[in-house]
């Protein structure tokens, strides 16, 4: 049997919401995407996931060749404001690409490099990174494997907050702690 | 955190009536509601203006997300959400936001305002292809 690279790491990738029971899944990016999907077609046919826009469905999308969202498997409206109602519940699990990965679990996608008022590279910015990694749980796709993404010492701007930030030293893993040392 | 008390909100409906009762007929009105709910003076820009009598039908009452005493100002503006979405009336305009991010690099603000802004609304729908190439852009499909 042949396969990608690409394969392999979704169907890796995908493992992440096995135990995740009754949850969102959100995987930003194509490959983790594509592992959402075929967690919640395979391993969790519990999943949940949404159209991109404002429904949920039964069923995932494709993720090219879409032309009409009249034609999903749309289960309720799920319109942006009532993703923060899911996300503050920890019914969530996402699945994203950080740019940076420290040793202590802390993530960044906002900016890299220079000083914080004056970055060399400016990115997208701490996005919903700060809410979802104090509510629910979070998996990390790195797909290049430097020490560009994988810094020394911390992200040049936290995103996301680590398991040194809890006492016990214990990340956050749905709605429940599980410890990570 | 304390809240942020808006002076203005500026937020765009499909229709509405004159007293300001708001029909969006997006799949999402977003945080809209918010926006207007948090403001001291709130402006809504509609592509249509309809009687009271439209929203009589339930189906339309449904996509009313706020009262009519959380709009100051109604701005009747057929295409005037561009270069951004009224769906389901017409979709954002991508190659725009692409030559705004252009002239944004090169020389600021004011490169794109001195390029496509004009002097009202109707010289700016002009320079970027008339309302009817506005109505024709293509809702997203994600």
């Amino acid at each position: 049997m042949t396969f990608s690279l690409a394969e392999l790491m979704i169907c890796a990738a995908s493992r992440v919401f096995d135990e995740d029971g009754e949850v969102l899944a959100t995987g930003i990016g194509l490959l983790p995407r594509l592992a959402a999907s075929l967690a919640m077609s395979t391993t969790n046919p519990d999943l949940m996931m949404t159209d991109s826009q404002a429904f949920m469905l039964s069923k995932p999308n494709p993720v090219s060749g879409l032309t009409d969202h009249n034609a999903q498997a749309s289960e309720n409206w799920m319109g942006f404001s009532r993703i923060f109602d899911n996300v503050w519940s920890g019914a969530r699990h996402a699945l994203v690409g950080p740019s940076q990965i420290d040793r202590f679990g802390q993530t960044n996608i906002s900016a890299l490099g220079g000083t914080y008022g004056a970055p060399k590279i400016q990115l997208l910015g701490v996005r919903g990174f700060p809410g979802n990694s104090i509510c629910h749980a979070n998996s990390f796709f790195v797909p290049q494997h430097s020490r560009r993404v994988f810094v020394e010492g911390e992200c040049d701007v936290v995103c996301s907050f680590s398991y040194l930030s809890t006492p016990d030293g214990c990340l956050l893993r749905g709605s429940a702690m599980s410890c990570a040392r | 955190m304390p809240a942020l008390n808006l002076d203005v909100a500026l937020v765009q409906a499909t229709r509405a009536d004159a007293s300001g009762v708001c029909e969006i007929a997006s799949p999402d009105h977003y945080m809209d509601d918010w926006f207007v709910r948090a403001a001291t003076h709130s402006i809504v820009s509609i592509d249509e203006v309809v009687e009271s009598e439209y929203f009589q039908n339930p189906d339309v009452a449904r996509k009313v997300f706020w009262e009519r005493n959380c709009i100051q100002s109604v701005v009747l503006q057929p295409g005037g959400a561009h270069p951004t979405s009224s769906d389901p009336l017409y979709g954002f305009d991508v190659p725009h936001f692409k030559r705004y991010a252009e002239l944004i690099n090169e020389g600021g603000f004011a490169a794109w305002a001195d390029a496509f802004l004009g002097s009202d609304e109707v010289a700016y729908q002009q320079s970027v292809g008339g309302l009817d190439a506005i109505k024709a852009l293509p809702l997203p499909v994600y």
